[in-house]
C-alpha cells in the first residue's frame, strides 16, 4: 500500500512551483520538489547567512556545494572532508541512527573519489548523570557507530562527547569523515555529457527512510509516522560499495559520482543535472526495488541506504558492470543524460513527472525575522559563586566531572588503528594525527562550545574555531581549511535566528582574519523540545583541519622527562562565563564568557608554531575547557608523570585560586621544555608580543600545586587516571 | 505460585529490512545449495521464568516490563511473548 | 616465495598487512580475491582482519565455507605458513583448521586496545624470531575475541605447545586485568598440532612501524619475519 503523500511545502512555495511550471504540478512532481526544497536539502534558510563565509583558499580545490570539501596536500594528493549531522534519526533510534549517519559522511568522502580514512565524532546528550533516557542514548549512538565505522574498516580517530540539560530531548550526533586521493582523480557531482548512462548502484530501494530528509527539517514529533523515517544500517553492503567504487573510478569508467542521502533520488538527479547543465531521463521500472507496489514518488524520495548513483559513459557500462558484478554489489541502469533541462521521470513509457532542473534544484530563499534574545542581558553581571571549602574536592569532581573525564569507554569501542594512518590515538591529544606518507601528516580536530556560544553567540563561535585552530597548533601542524556545523532550534523563533546569524558572523570573522577557508558545513535545525519549543543552546560544532610535514614535529600532550619546565603561553582572564567549573559545580550558566582578541591569537598560535619548528617544546596542549588544571591533569595523566605547579607564578589578574585554575581564557597554551631551551621560546614570545609565564615543573609521580609555598591540592596521577576513566563506566552500570 | 517459562521474541518489524538475516540467507545458505530457503530473519531470544499466578498474567507481566524497561526499541523492533512451558 | 593476503567481502586489514609485508619487508606478497584464491601459486597465506560477511550469524563462519578455504586446508596439510589475524583467525576458527572457539568479549563490548602479549611456544613457524617469553606490544580491536576451549581440548593444546601467545600485564605475568576479553588462560593465539596453522587476535600489522606504535615499537614485525623465514626454510628442503 502506497502511503499517504504529506508535503511539508509552505503556500508560497506551492505558488512558486505553478509558476515556475506554468501548470499545476502532479503528486510526483510535488514529491520531488518536497524533498528538494526541505531545509536539509535546500539550505533554503541559511543560504544567504552561509555566503558570508570565505571559501577560497591557496589549497582549496573545491569548497560547499560538493559533497565533501577538497583540499590540496601537495605532490598531487589531496584530503577530503565532511560533516554531517544525523539528529533526528538518531533521537528515536539511536543504534540505527548513529549508524546510518556515519554510512551517510562516508558516502559523501566516496562521492568525490576519495577512500575514506578516518572518522570522527562529536556527540552531545543530556545530563547522563540523571536521566536513563540520556544514558540509553549515549550507550546506543556510541555502540551504533562503533559498529558500523569498525565493519566498514574506517577508523574512528577522535571527536568529542559533552552532557548538558539542553540537550535531553535532542541528542546532537555529528559526524565528520576524512578522505584521501589524488588530485587528477576528482570526480565531481555532476551530468554534464548528455548521452551519458545513469546507473544506480547499491542497495534495493524500499520504503525505509521515506520523508525522512523533511522529516529533518521539521520539529520531532512523537507521533508514529516516524517508523517510516528510520533507516537500516548494512556495513558490509556499504563495504562493498566503497571497494567497488573505488576500483571503478581507477578504471577510469566514473564521469559523474553522488551519493544518495537526504531526499534520496529526487535530489541526487536534480543535483547532478543542474550542476552539469543537462536534463535527465529517468525510469523508475528498471531500479531494483525490496518491495513491491511501491509508487512512483516512493521510490523517488526513498532514503534507502547504502546507495549510489553513477554517471557513466555509454560505451563504458559494461565494464562497469563487471566490477559492481564481482563485488556483489547490486545495480540498476536507469536512465541517461540529455541536454533537455528537464528531469523527466517515468515509469516503463509513461511520464510521471516533467519539472524544469533550474526551478527545482534552487528553492525560493527563506528569510526570517531576528531579534536578540533577552537572556543575554539577564545573566551578565552575576555575582561570584562562593569560594568552595574543600579545594581537592572540587578539583577533582570538575576534573572527573563526565564532560571533562576520560572518554576511554567511548574510543575503545571504536577501531582507531585499522588503514595504518592513526599515529597520535584517542586521549594523546586535543587532535588526532594520521600518516599520509611518511614525513606529510593531516591533524584535526573537533570541537563544539555551546555554553560559551549560549552566553555570546558571536564569540562562542570564535572561540569555537580558536579551539579548534589551537588543538591542531598544539600537535605541530598549521591549520588549512574547516568545516561546520550549525545546529540551532527553529529558525522561525526570531531569537533562535539571531543566535545563528551571530554564530556564523563569528566563524565568517574568525575565517577572515585567519585566512582561514571554510570548505563545507551543515545546517541541522528544529532541534528543539516539542513540548516546551524550547530549543537547544546554539552548538556551533566545528573540525579544523591541519597539515604538518616532517615527523620530527608532531607533538603530544604526553608529559615525558625530556621537558622539565612547565610554561603558560598567554595571559589568564577572569572570564568563568559558560565554563565548565560553573556548570558542574554552582549549577550557574552566566556570567562573561571567554573573549577571543584575535591579534592575541594569532600571536600565541604563532608563538607556538614557531617553537615547534626549531625544537624547543616537548609536551602541549590547548588550555580550554575545564581551564588549567583540567589540561595540566590530562598531560600527567597522557604521560604518567607528575607535575608541581606554583599559581603564585600564573599570569593572571584573577583573585581567587578557583578563577584562577578554572577559567577558560582563549589563547593559551600549556608547554613543557627542557631548560636549556627556556631562553628561546622567551625570544619567541617576545617577538610575537605574547606574554608567558614559568608555572612548574614536571617531577615525581603527583599533581602538586602550591600557593606561595602552601600545598593546596596533591594527588597521585595514579589515582587521577583511574578516577578519569572510571566515571563513565560508573555511570553506565559497567 | 507456579512458575512459567516464557520467552519473548525480538525482531525487526516485518516492514524493517534484517541485513544481518539477508546475508545469512544470501552468503551461506542458497551460496551453498540450500536454494529452497527462501527468507531468513535474525532476531533475539530472552528466556524467562516468571512466577505469576496464572499463564495470562505471566505473559502480560512479561509483555509489561518489555515496555517498560525498553527491552527492545518499539521503533525498529517488534516483541512477541510465547509460553515455553508451566 | 609468494604469500597470499586473502581478501573477503567486508575484509577490511587486507591493504594495511599488504603494505607491512610488501613495503615494509619487501616480501613478496600479493591481495587476492577469495574467488581466485589457488594455493598452487602461493607458498603461504595470510587472512588478514575485518568483518568478512560482517561477522553476520557469527564472526568467521560465513567465510569459512568459502571455496577459498577448501584451497587453504589443502595448505595447510602441506605444511605452508598460514596466518589468520583477527576476524582471519576467526575464520581459521570457524572452518576447523584450527582448534577452539571465539566468543563475544566478556565486556559485551568491541575493544580496540595496546596489549601485551607473550610468546609461549617456540614451535610455531610465526615464532622463529622471538625467544619463548618475549613480550610484544601490539593492539587488539575485536568483539568476538573470548577464546574458549574445553578441559581436554585445552590440556592437549597445553602439552602439544599449541598456546602460542597469550596475554600478560607489563611483569610479564597473564593476570586477570591484563585479559583484555576473557580468554581462557589469557590465550591470545593458537597453533595446529604441526604448528604452521597460527591464528592471533592481536594486530601485528599494526605494530610494526615505530612511527604508529605508542612505545615506539615493532615488535609485530617479528612475527611476518619468522613467517618468512620459515618459507624460506621450507623451499629450500
Amino acid at each position: 500500500m502506497a502511503q499517504k503523500m504529506i508535503f511539508s511545502l509552505t503556500s508560497n512555495e506551492l505558488l512558486a512551483i505553478k509558476d515556475g511550471m506554468k501548470r499545476e504540478p502532479n503528486d510526483v512532481e510535488l514529491s520531488i520538489f518536497d524533498a528538494q526544497w526541505a531545509e536539509h536539502c535546500s539550505y533554503k534558510s541559511s543560504r544567504s547567512l552561509l555566503s558570508l563565509l570565505p571559501t577560497r583558499g591557496k589549497r582549496v580545490i573545491l569548497g560547499p556545494g560538493y559533497d565533501a570539501g577538497v583540499l590540496d596536500i601537495d605532490n598531487n594528493q589531496i584530503v577530503t572532508i565532511h560533516i554531517e549531522s544525523h539528529n533526528h534519526p538518531s533521537a528515536i533510534d539511536p543504534y540505527g541512527g548513529a549508524a546510518t549517519g556515519v554510512g551517510g559522511v562516508l558516502r559523501d568522502i566516496l562521492s568525490v573519489g576519495t577512500r575514506p580514512i578516518a572518522i570522527l565524532d562529536s556527540l552531545r546528550f543530556g545530563d547522563i548523570e540523571k536521566s536513563p533516557q540520556s544514558r540509553w542514548l549515549f550507550k546506543n549512538v556510541v555502540r551504533g557507530i562503533a559498529d558500523y565505522g569498525n565493519c566498514v574498516g574506517v577508523p574512528t580517530v577522535g571527536g568529542e562527547v559533552e552532557f548538558d540539560e539542553s540537550y535531553e530531548r535532542n541528542c546532537l550526533v555529528d559526524v565528520v569523515c576524512l578522505g584521501l586521493g589524488r588530485r587528477k582523480e576528482v570526480v565531481l557531482a555532476e551530468a554534464s555529457h548528455p548521452g551519458d548512462i545513469l546507473i544506480l548502484v547499491g542497495g534495493r530501494t524500499g520504503r525505509d527512510g521515506i520523508h525522512g530528509s523533511s522529516f529533518a527539517s521539521r520539529d520531532l514529533a512523537s507521533g508514529s509516522d516516524e517508523r517510516s523515517a528510520v533507516q537500516i544500517p548494512d556495513p558490509l553492503t556499504k563495504k562493498l560499495i566503497v571497494e567497488a567504487t573505488l576500483k571503478a573510478h581507477s578504471g577510469g569508467y566514473v564521469r559523474g559520482l553522488k551519493d544518495l542521502g537526504g531526499g534520496g533520488l529526487a535530489c541526487a538527479l536534480s543535483e547532478i543535472a543542474d550542476k552539469g547543465g543537462t536534463g535527465l531521463d529517468v525510469d523508475l521500472s528498471r531500479i531494483h526495488v525490496r518491495e513491491d507496489g511501491m509508487s512512483p514518488a516512493e521510490i523517488l524520495i526513498s532514503e534507502s541506504q547504502e546507495r549510489m548513483l553513477f554517471v557513466v559513459k555509454d560505451e563504458l557500462k559494461d565494464d562497469v558492470s563487471a566490477v559492481f558484478r564481482r563485488y556483489h554489489v547490486q545495480y540498476s541502469i536507469i536512465g541517461k543524460v540529455t541536454s533537455s533541462r528537464r528531469l523527466v521521470i517515468r515509469v516503463n513509457e509513461t511520464k510521471v513527472a516533467d519539472v524544469p532542473v533550474d526551478l527545482v534544484a534552487h528553492a525560493p530563499l527563506q528569510l526570517w525575522p531576528s531579534k536578540r534574545p533577552e537572556y543575554l542581558d539577564l545573566g551578565v553581571s552575576i555575582e561570584k559563586p562562593p569560594l568552595p571549602r574543600n579545594i581537592s574536592e572540587t578539583i577533582i569532581r570538575v576534573i572527573s566531572s563526565p564532560n571533562l573525564a576520560s572518554k576511554k569507554w567511548v574510543y575503545e569501542q571504536f577501531d582507531y588503528e585499522v588503514g595504518l594512518h592513526t599515529v597520535l590515538k584517542p586521549g594523546d591529544s586535543g587532535a588526532s594525527v594520521l600518516r599520509i606518507t611518511d614525513d606529510k601528516f593531516i591533524a584535526i580536530s573537533l570541537d563544539g562550545r555551546p555554553n560559551h556560544c549560549y552566553r555570546n553567540p558571536r564569540q562562542g563561535a570564535m572561540g569555537t574555531v580558536a579551539e579548534a585552530a589551537r588543538n591542531t597548533i598544539s600537535v605541530g601542524a598549521e591549520p588549512i581549511a574547516l568545516v561546520d556545523h550549525l545546529q540551532f532550534g527553529n529558525p522561525g523563533n526570531p531569537e533562535v535566528f539571531w543566535t545563528l546569524t551571530e554564530s556564523v558572523k563569528g566563524i565568517a570573522d574568525y575565517c577572515r582574519f585567519f585566512d582561514l577557508p571554510c570548505v563545507g558545513g551543515k545546517v541541522s535545525f528544529y532541534n528543539e523540545d516539542v513540548d516546551t519549543k524550547r530549543a537547544i543552546k546554539p552548538t556551533p560544532v566545528i573540525a579544523v583541519l591541519g597539515l604538518l610535514k616532517g615527523a620530527r614535529h608532531i607533538r603530544s600532550r604526553k608529559l615525558t622527562p625530556n621537558g622539565r619546565m612547565i610554561v603558560l603561553i598567554g595571559q589568564t582572564e577572569n572570564e568563568l562565563g559558560g565554563s565548565e567549573y560553573y556548570r558542574y559545580i554552582h549549577g550557574m550558566s552566566g556570567g562573561m564568557p571567554p573573549n577571543l582578541d584575535f591579534h592575541r591569537e594569532r600571536g600565541a598560535q604563532r608563538l607556538v608554531a614557531d617553537a615547534v619548528r626549531v625544537g624547543l617544546l616537548d609536551a602541549i596542549d590547548d588550555c580550554s575547557s575545564g581551564g588549567l588544571i583540567a589540561t595540566i591533569s590530562k598531560m600527567c595523566i597522557a604521560g604518567g608523570i607528575g607535575a608541581h605547579i606554583q599559581l603564585e607564578k600564573i599570569l593572571s589578574d584573577c583573585k581567587r585560586w578557583d578563577d584562577l585554575i578554572f577559567s577558560e581564557s582563549h589563547s593559551r597554551f600549556v608547554v613543557t621544555l627542557d631548560p636549556d631551551k627556556y631562553q628561546g621560546l622567551a625570544n619567541i614570545a617576545k617577538n610575537h608580543q605574547i606574554p608567558y609565564s614559568l608555572i612548574g615543573n614536571v617531577e615525581g609521580d603527583k599533581l602538586v600545586l602550591t600557593n606561595n609555598g602552601d600545598e593546596i591540592f596533591s594527588e597521585g596521577v595514579h589515582t587521577l587516571e583511574k578516577t578519569s576513566n572510571d566515571k563513565i563506566p560508573s555511570i553506565m552500570g559497567h | 505460585m507456579p512458575r512459567f517459562r516464557i520467552d519473548v521474541f525480538i525482531t525487526n518489524k516485518p516492514a524493517i529490512r534484517d541485513p544481518e538475516g539477508e546475508s545469512i540467507l544470501q552468503d551461506l545458505a542458497i551460496r551453498n545449495g540450500f536454494v529452497s530457503v527462501k527468507s531468513i530473519r535474525t532476531g533475539k531470544v530472552l528466556a524467562m521464568e516468571i512466577e505469576a499466578e496464572n499463564v495470562e498474567l505471566a505473559k502480560s507481566k512479561v509483555m509489561e516490563m518489555c515496555d517498560s524497561l525498553r527491552l527492545y526499541n518499539p521503533v525498529v523492533s517488534s516483541c512477541s511473548v510465547r509460553v515455553a512451558s508451566e | 616465495m609468494k604469500v597470499a593476503i586473502v581478501q573477503f567481502p567486508g575484509t577490511n586489514c587486507d591493504r594495511d598487512t599488504y603494505y607491512i609485508l610488501k613495503d615494509v619487508l619487501q616480501a613478496d606478497a600479493e591481495l587476492i580475491w577469495h574467488e581466485d584464491l589457488g594455493m598452487d601459486t602461493f607458498d603461504s597465506a595470510v587472512i588478514p582482519g575485518g568483518f568478512s560477511y560482517g561477522d553476520n550469524l557469527r564472526a568467521g563462519v560465513i567465510a569459512a565455507h568459502s571455496p577459498a578455504l577448501r584451497q587453504l586446508r589443502k595448505a595447510g596439510q602441506d605444511g605452508k605458513p598460514i596466518l589468520g589475524i583477527c576476524n582471519g583467525f576467526q575464520i581459521l576458527i570457524e572452518s576447523g583448521l584450527l582448534p577452539g572457539a571465539l566468543l563475544r568479549n566478556s565486556s559485551l563490548r568491541f575493544v580496540c586496545r595496546w596489549v601485551n602479549v607473550r610468546v609461549e611456544a617456540g614451535n610455531s613457524l610465526f615464532t622463529t624470531f622471538s625467544r619463548n617469553g618475549t613480550i610484544l606490544k601490539m593492539p587488539i580491536a575485536h568483539n568476538e575475541g573470548r577464546y574458549y576451549a574445553e578441559g581436554d581440548l585445552l590440556a592437549s593444546l597445553e602439552m602439544n605447545g599449541q598456546i602460542i601467545f597469550k596475554y600478560v600485564d607489563e611483569g610479564g605475568q597473564p593476570s586477570k586485568p591484563s585479559n583484555p576479553n576473557g580468554s581462557i588462560l589469557n590465550i591470545a593465539g593458537v597453533s595446529n598440532y604441526e604448528g604452521n596453522v597460527v591464528g592471533l587476535m592481536p594486530h601485528p600489522e599494526r605494530a610494526s612501524e615505530s612511527l604508529l606504535s605508542p612505545f615506539r615499537t615493532t615488535d609485530g614485525l617479528q612475527i611476518f619475519r619468522s613467517m618468512l623465514r620459515s618459507v624460506e626454510v621450507l623451499l629450500k628442503r
